[in-house]
């Protein structure tokens, strides 16, 4: 139990930023943002806690924060026609100097803020990693069958999916493909501000700049991984949390058997292997989605 | 076809300068050193007829931790000496080469920073500048020597031999443990000494460590710190600079967790886990070394300093708790008996580079 409830707290913003890039993805836009959004989620989240003591407040102005960049995502992507990939690195480099910023604009130093509160602990009743649970990690699984409950069984998620994979299809069918690539966008900027909001006020309660260190990417990895089929983005993303897990476990119960180092790359290692081999079996083009911008 | 042409080259066009500016925009904003160069430069080059010191560090200020003693020491000399000081971030060892150019450029009368990582970039810059000193806290000796750029070095590992036998006294579980950003030389060292002072206390005590990867990554410190603790770790010393937030939580996080922590902020942050700081005062350190490189005869070098000056160990001004009274009071009079013994150099402390 504690080490499910370990691998759930580890994989939990990885998870909820795989769902977002996984909207994103499926109606077409590759999403390398994620990063930064998370770290709009975290940094905003742990400022309004630490200003408010009001973590409900923090999780609103967390998840609003993220949502706006997403649709600036979405207005220099579709409005302007920038490429989305560039786009991305761009909007996670000013997730980490925005950050930045914005903390010594606030509190004139670049360090580490402290939140006195952090997000309920609904299982605190239990001994050990449970008991530990944020409540949004908790609701992790559900908000993984809500996605895809929506993508998958609903006239608006088939409509996502179609704007991605068949643009033209879509337009014909009198999908207006700039507005289902908002609701993707948008959607997503609230999964991943959500992931912020866990990393920075599930176990921590803190905020520092490069805390996110690289997550987004390994949840967009997730995303290819899994073929943007929501349960198995999820559990890509779990078992990227998983190899993470057991990493530090080999660390400290291996001493002398497997070398610190390797344990260290394996988390990425893993990703770049699984990301290779999905690719030979189901084709690159097909495990990446790789439909264009397309107006259709 | 010359619409369509013209459509693409306008949609293109556009595309680059909204990418353009979305990086642009980042860039601003999280780089001090772009922005200190960018928009200081005519200022400081108006006021370089004035001594004047540049911090370029390259782990976040404003926590507490080392990089704030070396700008309140670097403060301090400037206050007492008139002279004007500015430090500046750099995040990516990328940018360290350019940020430091950038920085002599402005003609500083003496460049600092610290740490390992940022050596090469700060030697190559050193010797292009002759006519700037340079000082290099926590650094190895430069070989051949560069004659304006004096580098420190610290016994650091000394002083982890000291927190050995601080939580080889305290612990209660017989099980101590030490969180890392790393496995670089300087920290294997460390660890290695932290287990030397445990064994020459109690050689049944049992060492554990874990490395975060990373000096920022505070998750994944929890995640680390968190298994120590669960595996019955109940002492903890950090070693992870930024990231030392997470371990700060995890300690919080269960009962009968302390922390041996490596800034001093923590005794604020986290009171009721925080039995000492084991570390270095760095502020300490700059004021008693910038007079050396500025003095007329430098000739480059090294400087090593052991336990005592400016590397310390801090108890906290009670017990944390008052459970642990005993094992508290007890630490207190183990390390004040082995102090005399490791200042002097009469105990043999092994520098181990090699981690187990």
């Amino acid at each position: 139990m504690d080490v499910f409830a370990s691998v759930l707290q580890s994989a939990a913003p990885l998870i909820l930023a795989a769902m977002a890039g996984l909207l994103s993805q499926r109606t077409g836009i590759w999403h390398l943002g994620l990063g930064g959004l998370m770290s709009i989620g975290a940094m905003v989240s742990v400022v309004v806690a630490k200003e408010t003591s009001n973590v409900t407040l923090a999780v609103v102005l967390a998840v609003t924060a993220s949502m706006a960049m997403s649709i600036v995502m979405w207005a220099v992507i579709v409005g302007l026609r920038a490429n989305p990939i560039i786009v991305g690195i761009g909007v996670n480099a000013l997730g980490a100097g925005g950050t930045i910023l914005g903390i010594v604009a606030l509190y004139g130093k670049e360090g580490t803020v402290y939140s006195d509160v952090v997000l309920p602990r609904p299982l605190s009743f239990l001994d050990g990693a449970p008991g530990r649970l944020s409540i949004i990690a908790i609701l992790t699984p559900f908000i993984v069958a809500a996605v895809w409950f929506v993508v998958c069984r609903t006239r608006f998620g088939l409509r996502l999916t179609a704007v991605g994979d068949h643009p033209f299809a879509a337009r014909s069918s009198g999908v207006s493909l700039p507005r289902a690539r908002l609701w993707g966008l948008g959607l997503g900027g609230v999964l991943a501000g959500l992931a912020g909001v866990e990393l920075a006020l599930g176990p921590l309660g803190s905020f520092s700049s490069g805390m996110e260190a690289g997550r987004g990417l390994m949840a967009f990895a997730a995303v290819i991984l899994g073929a943007t089929h929501p349960i198995v983005v999820a559990l890509a993303a779990t078992f990227f949390g998983a190899v993470t897990y057991f990493g530090i476990w080999a660390q400290i119960n291996m001493v002398g058997v497997i070398d610190t180092n390797l344990m260290l790359m394996l988390p990425y290692v893993v990703v770049i292997v699984a990301v290779v081999i999905t690719a030979s079996v189901r084709g690159s083009a097909k495990s990446a989605n790789l439909s264009e911008l397309r107006e259709g | 076809m010359k619409s369509t042409s013209f459509h693409r080259l306008r949609h293109g066009v556009t595309a680059l300068v909204a990418s353009a500016a979305l990086v642009v925009l980042s860039a601003c904003s999280g780089s001090d050193t772009a922005s200190t160069s960018a928009a200081e430069s005519p200022t400081a080059a108006a006021s370089s007829e004035e001594n004047s010191i540049v911090l370029v560090h390259d782990q976040q200020a404003g926590d507490g931790s080392v990089i704030d003693s070396q700008i309140a020491g670097m403060d301090s000399y400037a206050t007492e000496n008139g002279w004007t000081s500015k430090n500046v971030y750099v995040a990516d060892a990328a940018d360290y080469e350019s940020t430091l150019r950038n920085v002599a450029e402005t003609g500083p009368t003496l460049i600092m920073t610290s740490f390992v990582r940022i050596a090469d970039a700060f030697n190559a810059v050193a010797t292009d500048y002759p006519d700037i000193k340079f000082l290099h806290l926590y650094a190895d000796p430069v070989d051949p020597v560069i004659p304006n750029l004096l580098s420190v070095s610290y016994d650091s590992y000394k002083l982890m031999y000291v927190s050995g036998i601080l939580a080889a006294t305290f612990t209660d579980t017989k099980k101590v443990g030490m969180v890392m950003g790393d496995t670089q030389a300087l920290i294997a060292a460390d660890y290695n000494a932290f287990a030397a002072g445990v064994a020459s206390v109690d050689p049944s005590v049992e060492v554990s460590y874990g490395v975060v990867g990373s000096y920022d990554d505070a998750t994944k410190a929890q995640e680390v710190a968190e298994q120590l603790f669960s595996s019955g770790v109940d002492v903890v010393q950090t070693d992870a600079g930024g990231a030392d937030a997470g371990t700060i939580a995890a300690a919080q996080a269960g009962d009968d967790r302390f922390l041996i922590a490596s800034s001093a902020g923590v005794f604020d942050t986290a009171p009721e886990q925080t039995i000492a700081y084991s570390g270095l005062t760095f502020a300490d350190s700059v004021l008693e070394t910038i007079p050396m490189v500025m003095a007329e005869d430098f000739a480059g070098g090294n400087y090593a300093t052991g336990v005592g000056s400016a590397l310390k160990v801090v108890f906290a001004d009670a017990s944390p708790t008052e459970a642990v009274s005993d094992r508290f009071a007890a630490a207190q009079a183990a390390v004040e008996a082995a102090l005399p013994s490791i200042e002097d150099g009469s105990t043999d402390i092994e520098y181990t580079t090699d981690m187990p």
